[in-house]
């Protein structure tokens, strides 16, 4: 091997950054130019004044099944596996986002978008997922899912 | 769980994917993941299932990739 | 380009366009799936020594760990059993010349922490730069009128963000994603896991924001 081996862009230390910054950026704009930073376009979808929002949502899932249909075979990608806390941490979930208008990614668009109370709903976001592993640990049955985060 | 043929955690496993890379290293896959009882003895599977730290460079046998 | 693109809210079918993109396109890019809780995830409850992996494995020479993941697997397994898988995949490969279908299964990058972290702050920065568009961008102190009449208003509501922003992080984690992961990631794979937790953040979210305007009223 050479001293100074080429790789390609892909490949470079750090280059996981850049495109990551680049899905940050473009995911979060959307977000914002389709109006999920929008508390009342948000509670409208809940209260089903406005579907916009369920559509395009909706939509989204299709389409996505459409692309990953297209590419290979659906069997070929890892499964999730149901437990407990799909339903119940959905539950709460659910409340919160009622509630605040937001998911972990929407309160960082409501942030970018000048709304500094959305500070107070960051803050709920980290104390709630710093407190779910030793909650887990200590009192729930089920296994996680995942060996990595 | 209702599926218990292979590991409940490649979905997010750093690994897993690595070990498709070269025909050889399938044998990860064979003897651990897919394995319908012994992704179990998985060092990875066990230290996640009890809230310790799984470094991306952990391997099954509880080696570690050296880089 | 057209005038609605930057200055009105996006219409539904061009924002499930843009979802499916994003979904299928990061996938395609990273053989990774879209997961914002994911991140908050690495940000929040990776140790050092998890971190310190993720890194090494980032900067280290991908055929340096090539070589060294061949090693260990020699190592652990012996070079016999190894060289029998590789003369049963060779007996396999020529018997059914198709080979395992491609593009699905390939390798993917170590994720560092601070990768996460740029992921989730990019999000901010790009919500600013949508705000810029329709609404134009200042600073604003609450939700809105709407949000302020259905949560109590000032303080109260104040409370209620930090109070729901707590059962967001919480139940994210618990459930194993959020409205994207389980809701654009998993849906779209039919997924039991992520179609119950959607139906259940869905159906409860409805739920309560019933509740809110019955209780404002």
């Amino acid at each position: 091997m050479s001293a100074t081996p080429r790789r390609p862009l892909a490949a470079h230390p750090r280059a996981i950054h850049l495109r990551y910054a680049v899905y940050g950026l473009v995911f979060g704009f959307g977000l914002s130019r389709i109006g999920f930073g929008d508390f009342a376009e948000v509670h409208a979808m809940f209260v089903f004044d406005d579907l916009r929002l369920f559509l395009a949502f909706a939509g989204g899932v299709a389409l996505t099944m459409v692309g990953f249909v297209a590419l290979a075979r659906m069997s070929a990608m890892p499964r999730r596996h149901l437990h407990p806390g799909s339903v119940l941490g959905g539950v709460l979930f659910g409340a919160g986002w009622a509630i605040t208008g937001a998911c972990p990614s929407i309160v960082l668009v409501q942030l970018g978008g000048g709304h500094v109370s959305a500070l107070a709903t960051l803050a709920g976001v980290l104390a709630g997922v710093a407190a779910y592993a030793p909650v887990h640990r200590r009192w729930l049955p089920w296994q996680l899912d995942s060996c990595s985060v | 769980m209702a599926d218990g043929s292979r590991c409940s955690h490649i979905e997010g496993c750093e690994l897993y994917p690595r070990f498709s890379l070269r025909g050889a290293l399938r044998i990860w896959q064979d003897r651990y993941c897919n394995h319908p009882t012994h992704h179990q003895k998985c060092e990875r599977f066990v230290r996640s299932n009890a809230g310790q730290p799984v470094p991306a460079t952990l391997l099954p046998n509880g080696e570690h990739i050296a880089t | 380009m057209p005038d609605w693109l930057l200055h009105d809210y996006w219409p539904w079918w061009f924002s499930a366009a843009f979802f499916a993109t994003m979904v299928v396109g990061v996938w395609l890019a990273e053989r990774r799936l879209l997961g914002v809780s994911g991140s908050y995830a690495a940000a929040i409850e990776r140790t050092r020594e998890e971190d310190e992996a993720a890194r090494r494995l980032d900067e280290a020479d991908p055929a340096a760990i090539d070589d060294a993941l061949m090693r260990a697997t020699l190592a652990a397994f012996g070079p016999e059993a190894v060289a029998e898988l590789e003369r049963e995949q060779a007996a396999a490969a020529a018997a059914a010349p198709a080979g395992p279908p491609i593009g699905l299964t390939g390798p993917r990058q170590a994720m560092p922490r601070s990768a996460h972290v740029t992921f989730l702050v990019m999000l901010a920065v790009g919500g600013l730069l949508g705000a810029l568009g329709s609404s134009g961008w200042e600073v604003r102190t609450d939700l809105g009128p709407l949000h302020e009449a259905l949560t109590g208003g000032g303080a109260i509501s104040l409370l209620a963000l930090v109070g729901g922003g707590f059962l967001v992080g919480f139940g994210t984690r618990m459930a194993g994603g959020c409205t994207s992961g389980h809701g654009l990631s998993g849906c779209s794979r039919l997924q039991p896991a992520s179609l119950v937790a959607t139906a259940s953040f869905f159906g409860t979210a409805v739920a309560v924001s019933f509740a809110l305007e019955a209780v404002a009223r």
